[in-house]
């Protein structure tokens, strides 16, 4: 297998632009991950593919860069008291049985239609999902913006939280009760999510805020923990198939370490909604530019009748969205950041983790 | 006077000790890049290498990049304190039988 691994995988060598590339993506991505929990890689591994790194390489660098990212993520989250860490475990136990189904479903689609089929279910389910839950989330946002900043516990997570069905699990940093059979679903879709478009938090954290009834804040902070469970699992599985360019990963940790710790700080200086707001812009984005690879797929599928020079400026076109995504986002969390570091002297803490009066977990220092 | 003291409280000789151990790091690694690539794509029980290696460098690293955004004045201004979460347990009622008046003819 040793032999096998080294003979057929091609390492790229790196020049400075390469180097500059990855640093500067990893800060960006990480200032995101940090902030709304997940999100802020699904630009690198067509970011690396561009640079030549062979798909399945630039899929186990990502992830081997995630796992300690969201590591140091939740770390820093958790001393903020963000963290629920029952139900990121929970989470990430329905997510990993997600994961199984999902890559099945992937192997039946690319067994029966090819690579062409399976990258038209990527690219449809990428809109689909990111439309319909982007689309709510920042709907909610301006919602939210609009009525003075202060977010309330969603109908059907209130609704659901009634359901007695044993066992009822209580996670107290998002003072939440609920029946552990309703925790499965947001799980396993997260779960699935991750199998398909590698991004699984764009349905976790609305999952656990809109069914579950955690806050932004502790929705995103729990990402951070699912997504370690998650990564570390697929970097395992990565690294025993020797598939890690470690030089990579490390280029990006160098500067995701830095924007996740940015982005965290990011959490305890802007209202919840702030959250909700990025998160569902960047969904959008992204939608826009998973919609512009639709027709590649139709085209190859004999679907559809397109000249290559349009595709060619679709697919530019689709990766340069994904940039602005990310760096819309980056900006967002920047700015609000800024504003609230101008205003911060004189006003009192904005982050209030629980819902309904529960105690802020952030008080002034002495 | 205030302003000296927020700065004196600053991690600057923290910053530099783990930005140094982080570029060692980074140096040592990417001039030995052809043996560490070698041995880290081996696959197998190899694959304790990467795993570990990220573990360090995020340890290190991280610890730099805390450090570095304290010394640039970007930190929370308030502390955290440990959340206390709202009683959620259910009121259960109980019967409270009252006495009655029974009269036995």
């Amino acid at each position: 297998m040793d032999g096998g691994v080294q003979e057929t995988i091609k390492f790229i060598d790196l020049n400075l632009a390469a180097i500059l590339f990855l640093f500067a993506v990893g800060f960006i991505g990480g200032l995101v991950s940090g902030f709304i929990g997940s999100g802020g890689a699904f630009v690198l591994t067509p970011g690396m593919m561009s640079l030549g790194v062979p798909g399945a390489v630039a899929v186990a660098s990502n992830m081997c860069h995630k796992f300690p990212k969201a590591l140091v993520g939740a770390y820093k989250r958790y001393k903020y008291g963000q963290v629920d860490l029952k139900l990121g475990l929970v989470m990430a136990g329905s997510a990993a049985i997600g994961v199984q189904v999902g890559i099945r479903i992937q192997r039946w689609i690319l067994s029966t239609w090819g690579q062409a089929g399976s990258d038209l279910y990527v690219s449809m389910a990428f809109v689909l999902v990111l439309v319909a839950v982007g689309g709510y989330v920042f709907r909610d946002a301006r919602k939210i913006s609009r009525q003075g900043g202060e977010e309330k516990r969603s109908p059907l997570a209130q609704r659901l939280q009634k359901i007695e069905l044993p066992p009822m699990i209580h996670f107290k940093t998002a003072n939440v009760r609920i029946s552990f059979w309703l925790t499965l679903p947001v799980g396993f879709a997260t779960g699935m999510l991750a199998a398909t478009i590698a991004v699984g938090g764009f349905i976790g954290v609305p999952g656990m805020i809109y069914v579950i009834g955690a806050s932004s804040l502790v929705a995103s902070a729990t990402e951070l923990v699912i997504a370690f469970v998650m990564g570390l699992a697929g970097s395992i599985n990565w690294a025993i198939h020797g598939m890690i360019d470690i030089r990579l990963t490390l280029l990006i940790l160098a500067g995701s370490l830095l924007g996740v710790q940015l982005g965290a700080i990011g959490t305890t200086m802007v209202r919840q909604h702030v959250i909700k707001l990025v998160m569902g812009t960047i969904m959008l984005i992204v939608a826009v530019s998973r919609a512009m690879a639709i027709p590649d797929c139709l085209v190859r599928l004999n679907l559809l009748s397109v000249s290559p020079g349009t595709l060619e400026l679709l697919s530019k076109g689709s990766f340069v969205s994904m940039c602005i995504a990310l760096t819309v986002g980056a900006l967002m969390i920047l700015g609000a950041m800024w504003k609230s570091k101008v205003s911060s002297a004189k006003e009192e803490p904005l982050a209030q983790p629980g819902y309904n009066g529960a105690p802020s977990r952030i008080e002034s220092t002495p | 006077m205030m302003k000296d003291s927020e700065q004196s409280a600053r991690p600057i000789g923290k910053m530099v000790l783990f930005g140094l151990l982080s570029l060692a790091l980074y140096v040592f690694l990417f001039s030995n890049a052809d043996w560490v690539m070698r041995n880290f794509t081996r696959g197998g029980a190899y694959a304790a290498l990467p795993i570990a290696t990220v573990f360090v460098f995020s340890f290190v690293h991280g610890a730099f990049a805390s450090y570095l955004w304290s010394v640039l004045g970007i930190g929370v201004t308030r502390r955290p304190v440990v959340p206390k979460a709202r009683e959620t347990r259910r009121v259960v009622r109980r019967p409270r039988p009252r006495p009655r008046l029974r009269v036995e003819a």
